[in-house]
C-alpha cells in the first residue's frame, strides 16, 4: 500500500467536514438527556400504564421537598419552623411553602365536606349501620350530649348522630399530621415535630438552585438549639448529594487518573503534544457518537453515555500505536506498518458490538451504536488526521519502551514453561468453579447514588409521616373513575383482611375520602334507616319536641339527590393530598392506584399478587422489583452477548491468524474469567456493570494481541499497548474508589481485567521474540 | 370534700394587691391527695334548639393517671378520661377513644378537662390564658385556649368559686354551653 500525505488532505478535510456537520445537526436539535431506567425495558415490557403511573408518582416526588423540624422545646421547634418557612418562601426557586394553615382555612377544611355527611360517611360508623347496630350509634350520639367533653360542635339538628364528626374525625388526613395553633404537627412523635412543605418552581437539578435552598436549610441549621433536628425528603437533596459527590470524586479520582496517564505521557515521550494528540480521536469519538445516537435515538441515556464513552476508551489504541511507531518511521511511513493491525483492530470490535443492536434492549442497541460510531470516528481521525498533525515530529526512538521491553523478556513464557501451564490451568479451574457455584446480584442498591444516611433520613421523614410507598402499589383501570372506585371498594375487604392478618401495615385508596357514587347511594340509604328506626327515641331522651324531629328528618330529605362527585370533590381543599392517586381520570381507561404504608415483604408481594390475579383490572406493581428483574435481564443478555461476541472475534481472527489464534484470545478470556472469579469473591455475586467493563477489558486486550502479533512484538508495539493499557486502567480503573455502586463496580472490573491482561499478554508470545509469526 | 381542700389550699395563698389570680398561685392549690371522689351535675345548654340538657352522677380520680366519669341520669354511663382521652367503660369495651392524631381540637379540650379537674396546672399553662380576680372568700378564673385549633371548638372556661371551686362553664364556639357543677 502507498500513499503521500497530499492524497489524504482531501479525506482529512472531508472528514472534518463530516465531524462538524453531525455534530452541528444534532446540536441544532438540541442534546436531551434520558436517566429513566424505565426507558431501558425492552419496548414491548413497558406497560404504558405503569410507565404513566411511576411517572406521576415520580412527578410528586421530584417537584417538592419535604422538611422535618424537631426539637426538644416545643415554643423554639415552632419559632423555627416560622423563621424556616420565611427564609424559603423568599427564594426564587421556591413556588410556595406550606407550614400553617390559617384558622379561617381550617373553619373551611373542617366544614367542607359537612353538607355530603349523609353520603360520604366513616368507616367504623358504616360498618356499625351495616351490621344494624344502631344502638352503638344512638348511645355514642347521648354521650356526646351527657359526657363533660363532647367531640365538638355537634348540632343535634344537622346532624344528632355526629355522623360528621366521627367522619373528621378517623376520615379525614392520610397522614400523620395534627394541626397545633396552625402550624402542622406530626403526630405521634417522640419531639414535637412539624413539618414544611415546598414546592419547587420547576425542575429540581439546577445545581444554582439546589445550593441555594440546602444552604438557606443549612444556615437554619446551624441556629437550631441543642437537641433539635431538620430531616429532608426530597429529590433536590439526592441530585444535591450526587453532584456533590460528582465534584469530589472529579476533583479526587478524576484528577488523580489525569495526573497519572500525563506523568505516564511525559516520561515517555517528554513532551505534552502526544497527551493532546490522544487525546483529540478520543474527543471526536465521544462528540461523534453523542451526535450519531441522539440523531437515531432522540435522546442518550445517560448509562449509555457513561459506558459508551468507556469504549470509546479503547480507540486511545489507535492513537498510541500511530504515535510510537512514528517515533521509528516518517509520517508517511507509518500508516503502512500498522494499518493492518489498526483495521483488524477495529473490525474485531466492531463486529462484537454490532451483536448488541440485535438485542431486543433499547440501552443494548444505544449503547452498540454509540460505541461502533465512536470507534469509527476515533480510528478515522487518526488515520486522516495524525499523518498531517504529526508532520514536523522527528525520529526519536523511545527510551522507554527499551526498558519496558527487557522488563517484558523476563516474564515466564507458556510455550516452554510446564509450571506455568500447570499453574494456569489450575487458576483456570478453580476460577471455573467459583463461578460454577456463584450467582449473580441484581439488587436495586446497585443503582442508589446517595449516601445511605441520606436514603436513611428520606425513609425517617415518610415513616413518621405515615406516607404511602411510592414503589409498590396496586394500580386499579377500569372504564370510569366511578368504575374505579367501585373496584377499590369491591377490593378493600381483601386488603384489609391482609391487614388484620399482619402481612402489612396499612394502605391509601382514593375511595376512602371519595366513595363511589354507588357507594355514597348506599351509604345514604343506610342512615335514612339510621333516622327511621332511632331518631324519634333519641329525641324522646333528650326531651325534644316533635318539630324538632321533623326539621331533622327535612334535613336528610333536603340532601336527597345529594353527591359528592368527582369534579366537586377537585374543588375540596382534602382532594390536595390525594390528586396522586388518580393516574388518569378520564378517557377511555380510567386508573387510580392504591398505596400501602410499611415495607412490603415476600409474604405481602405474593398475597397482593395472588389479589391482583383475581380480578381483571388490579395489577400489581413493584418498582423494586421491576428494577432488580431489569438488571438481571440486561446481565443475563450481556453475558451471553459477550460470548457472542467472543466466537464473533474467534471467527474472524481465526481466518488471519489460524493456528495462532489463541495467543490472540486467550489474553483477554482468561483475565475475563479470572476477574470475574475474583468478582464472585469481593462482591458477592456479578452483577451487570462487571459485565459491561468486561467488554472494555475484551477490546483493549484483543488490541493488544493484534498490534504484538501484527507488528513482530517490537518494544515500541509492547510500550504502545502498555500505555494504551495503563492509561485506561487510570482512567476507567480509579473509579474503583467511587463511591457510587455502578462507577464502583465498573472500575474494579476495568482494575483487575486490565492487569491480568497486561500480566498475560507477553506470556503467551512465541518463545523467540522478534520472529515473525 | 374537693371544696374542703380547696378551701386549705386557697387559705394558704398569698393574694397580691390587685387581686389578679396567676398560674402559680394556682398551682399552690395542687396540694391534693392522690384519690379523690365526688359527685356532679351537668347543663347543656344547646343554642340550636334553646334547650338545656341535665345530667348527673359521681366522679373520682386518681391524679396524674384517671378521672372515671359516671354518669347516673338520664342514662347510665361510665366514662374514663386519661391525658390521651376518653373512653367509654361500658362492659369494659372502649366505645370512643380520643386521640390527639385524630381530632386534635377534641383532645385539647379533654386534656384541658383533665388537667382542670386532677388540678395539674403545669399541662395547663402550656394550654390557656389565664385571667380572673380574686375577692375576699370568692374568685373566678377564666381560661381562654392558646391554640387557634382548640379555638374553634371551645371558646373559653370559666372556674369559679366561693372559696373553693364549685362551677366550671366551658363556652363552645358554636353557641353550647356546658355548666357542670361540683359537689
Amino acid at each position: 500500500m502507498t500513499y503521500r500525505i497530499p492524497e489524504l488532505t482531501t479525506l482529512a478535510a472531508g472528514w472534518l467536514l463530516v465531524v462538524v456537520a453531525v455534530i452541528l445537526l444534532a446540536a441544532n436539535r438540541g442534546l436531551a438527556f434520558d436517566s429513566s431506567i424505565l426507558a431501558l425495558l425492552p419496548e414491548t415490557e413497558q406497560q404504558p400504564l405503569v410507565q404513566r403511573a411511576g411517572d406521576k408518582i415520580s412527578a410528586e416526588f421530584s417537584a417538592g421537598l419535604l422538611i422535618l423540624v424537631s426539637g426538644e422545646d416545643d415554643a423554639d421547634t415552632r419559632a423555627a419552623v416560622t423563621a424556616m418557612a420565611s427564609e424559603l418562601a423568599a427564594l426564587s426557586a421556591v413556588e410556595t411553602v406550606t407550614w400553617r394553615i390559617e384558622s379561617s382555612a381550617i373553619e373551611d377544611l373542617r366544614n367542607e365536606l359537612f353538607a355530603y355527611r349523609f353520603s360520604v360517611i366513616e368507616a367504623g360508623v358504616r360498618q356499625l349501620l351495616l351490621a344494624d347496630q344502631h344502638q352503638t350509634i344512638s348511645r355514642q350520639a347521648l354521650l356526646n350530649l351527657f359526657g363533660p367533653v363532647s367531640a365538638g360542635a355537634n348540632s343535634i339538628i344537622d346532624d344528632p348522630f355526629g355522623l360528621y364528626l366521627a367522619l373528621q374525625k378517623n376520615g379525614g388526613g392520610n397522614l400523620n399530621l395534627e394541626l397545633a395553633d396552625s402550624l402542622l404537627r406530626v403526630s405521634n412523635a417522640e419531639q414535637p415535630t412539624y413539618l414544611v412543605t415546598v414546592s419547587l418552581n420547576g425542575d429540581p437539578f439546577p445545581p444554582s438552585l439546589q445550593q441555594m435552598l440546602l444552604t438557606k436549610i443549612d444556615q437554619q441549621r446551624a441556629r437550631l438549639a441543642k437537641g433539635s433536628s431538620i430531616r429532608l425528603s426530597g429529590m433536590l437533596i439526592h441530585a444535591a448529594a450526587g453532584a456533590k459527590q460528582a465534584q469530589t470524586e472529579i476533583s479526587t479520582i478524576g484528577l488523580g487518573s489525569l495526573l497519572g496517564i500525563a506523568i505516564a505521557v511525559w516520561l515517555v515521550f517528554g513532551r505534552a503534544r502526544p497527551l493532546l494528540l490522544m487525546l483529540l480521536p478520543v474527543a471526536v469519538g465521544v462528540l461523534f457518537a453523542s451526535a450519531i445516537t441522539s440523531l437515531v435515538f432522540g435522546r442518550i441515556h445517560l448509562i449509555t453515555l457513561a459506558f459508551g464513552a468507556g469504549l470509546v476508551g479503547v480507540s486511545i489504541d489507535y492513537a498510541l500505536h500511530f504515535l510510537c511507531e512514528r517515533r521509528y518511521s516518517d509520517a508517511a511511513a507509518v500508516l503502512p506498518k500498522i494499518f493492518a493491525g489498526l483495521l483488524l483492530g477495529l473490525f474485531s470490535s466492531v463486529m462484537a458490538y454490532a451483536v448488541m443492536v440485535l438485542t431486543p434492549f433499547p440501552g443494548l442497541r444505544q449503547m452498540a451504536l454509540f460505541s461502533i460510531a465512536g470507534l469509527f470516528a476515533s480510528w478515522l481521525t487518526v488515520i486522516l488526521w495524525f499523518p498531517r498533525l504529526t508532520g514536523r515530529e522527528k525520529i526519536r526512538p523511545v527510551e522507554f519502551a527499551q526498558k519496558l521491553g527487557r522488563l517484558r523478556g523476563r516474564f515466564p513464557r507458556i510455550d516452554n514453561n510446564r509450571g506455568l501451564q500447570l499453574s494456569l490451568t489450575l487458576a483456570l479451574m478453580l476460577a471455573l468453579a467459583s463461578l460454577w457455584n456463584s450467582s449473580g446480584r441484581d439488587d436495586i442498591r446497585l443503582l442508589q447514588t446517595s449516601p445511605p444516611e441520606l436514603l436513611q433520613q428520606e425513609r425517617a421523614v415518610h415513616r413518621a409521616l405515615g406516607n404511602a410507598s411510592s414503589s409498590q402499589y396496586l394500580l386499579i383501570s377500569a372504564a370510569s373513575l366511578e368504575h374505579c372506585l367501585q373496584l377499590e371498594e369491591a377490593v378493600r375487604p381483601a386488603l384489609d383482611a391482609l391487614v388484620a392478618a399482619g402481612l402489612f401495615e396499612g394502605y391509601q385508596a382514593l375511595s376512602g375520602s371519595l366513595p363511589s357514587l354507588q357507594r355514597q347511594t348506599q351509604n345514604y340509604a343506610l342512615v335514612t334507616k339510621l333516622y327511621q328506626d332511632h331518631l324519634e327515641s333519641l329525641y324522646q331522651t333528650i326531651k325534644l319536641p316533635p318539630e324538632r324531629y321533623n326539621q331533622a328528618q327535612d334535613r336528610l330529605a333536603r340532601a336527597a339527590s345529594l353527591r359528592l362527585t368527582p369534579e366537586n370533590w377537585q374543588q375540596l381543599a382534602a382532594s390536595k393530598t390525594r390528586q396522586g392517586f388518580i393516574i388518569e381520570a378520564s378517557g377511555p381507561t380510567a386508573v387510580t392506584v392504591i398505596r400501602f404504608t410499611g415495607l412490603l415483604d415476600d409474604k405481602a408481594k405474593a398475597a397482593l399478587n395472588e389479589l391482583a390475579g383475581s380480578r381483571p383490572g388490579l395489577t400489581f406493581v413493584d418498582q423494586v422489583q421491576n428494577v432488580s428483574d431489569l438488571l438481571k435481564k440486561y446481565r443475563v443478555q450481556i453475558g451471553k452477548w459477550l460470548i457472542i461476541a467472543y466466537l464473533i472475534v474467534l471467527a474472524v481472527l481465526g481466518l488471519r491468524y489460524r493456528r495462532n489464534l489463541w495467543r490472540v484470545v486467550l489474553p483477554p478470556l482468561l483475565a475475563s474469567i479470572f476477574t470475574l472469579a475474583i468478582l464472585v469473591q469481593l462482591e458477592q455475586g456479578i452483577n451487570l456493570f462487571h459485565l459491561m467493563a468486561l467488554i472494555l477489558v475484551l477490546g483493549i486486550g484483543l488490541d493488544m494481541g493484534i498490534f504484538l502479533t501484527e507488528t513482530n512484538e517490537a518494544p515500541h508495539i509492547w510500550l504502545a499497548v502498555s500505555l494504551s493499557a495503563y492509561t485506561s486502567l487510570l482512567a476507567f480503573g480509579l473509579l474503583a474508589l467511587s463511591a457510587t455502586p455502578v462507577l464502583h463496580h465498573f472500575g474494579i472490573t476495568v482494575a483487575i481485567g486490565l492487569s491480568l491482561v497486561w500480566l498475560l499478554a507477553p506470556m503467551v508470545r512465541r518463545v523467540e521474540p522478534g520472529s515473525r509469526l | 370534700m374537693i371544696r374542703r381542700l380547696l378551701l386549705a389550699a386557697l387559705l394558704m395563698l398569698s393574694f397580691n394587691a390587685s387581686g389578679e389570680i396567676s398560674f402559680s398561685q394556682l398551682a399552690q392549690i395542687t396540694g391534693m391527695p392522690q384519690k379523690h371522689a365526688g359527685s356532679f351535675v351537668q347543663q347543656k345548654y344547646l343554642q340550636a334548639v334553646d334547650a338545656s340538657l341535665e345530667s348527673s352522677g359521681v366522679f373520682d380520680y386518681e391524679r396524674g393517671k384517671s378521672i372515671r366519669w359516671e354518669i347516673l341520669e338520664p342514662i347510665r354511663s361510665e366514662l374514663l378520661m386519661t391525658p390521651d382521652g376518653v373512653s367509654d367503660q361500658r362492659n369494659g369495651e372502649q366505645l370512643l377513644q380520643l386521640d390527639a392524631g385524630a381530632n386534635p381540637a377534641a383532645a385539647a379540650l379533654g386534656e384541658i378537662l383533665f388537667a382542670l379537674l386532677t388540678a395539674d396546672w403545669e399541662m395547663l399553662e402550656s394550654h390557656v390564658e389565664l385571667s380572673g380576680s380574686v375577692d375576699g372568700e370568692n374568685w373566678h378564673a377564666v381560661l381562654e385556649p392558646l391554640d387557634q385549633t382548640a379555638g374553634l371548638v371551645f371558646k373559653r372556661v370559666e372556674l369559679s368559686g366561693s372559696g373553693l371551686l364549685e362551677k366550671i362553664v366551658l363556652h363552645e364556639s358554636g353557641g353550647d354551653r356546658t355548666t357542670i357543677v361540683l359537689e
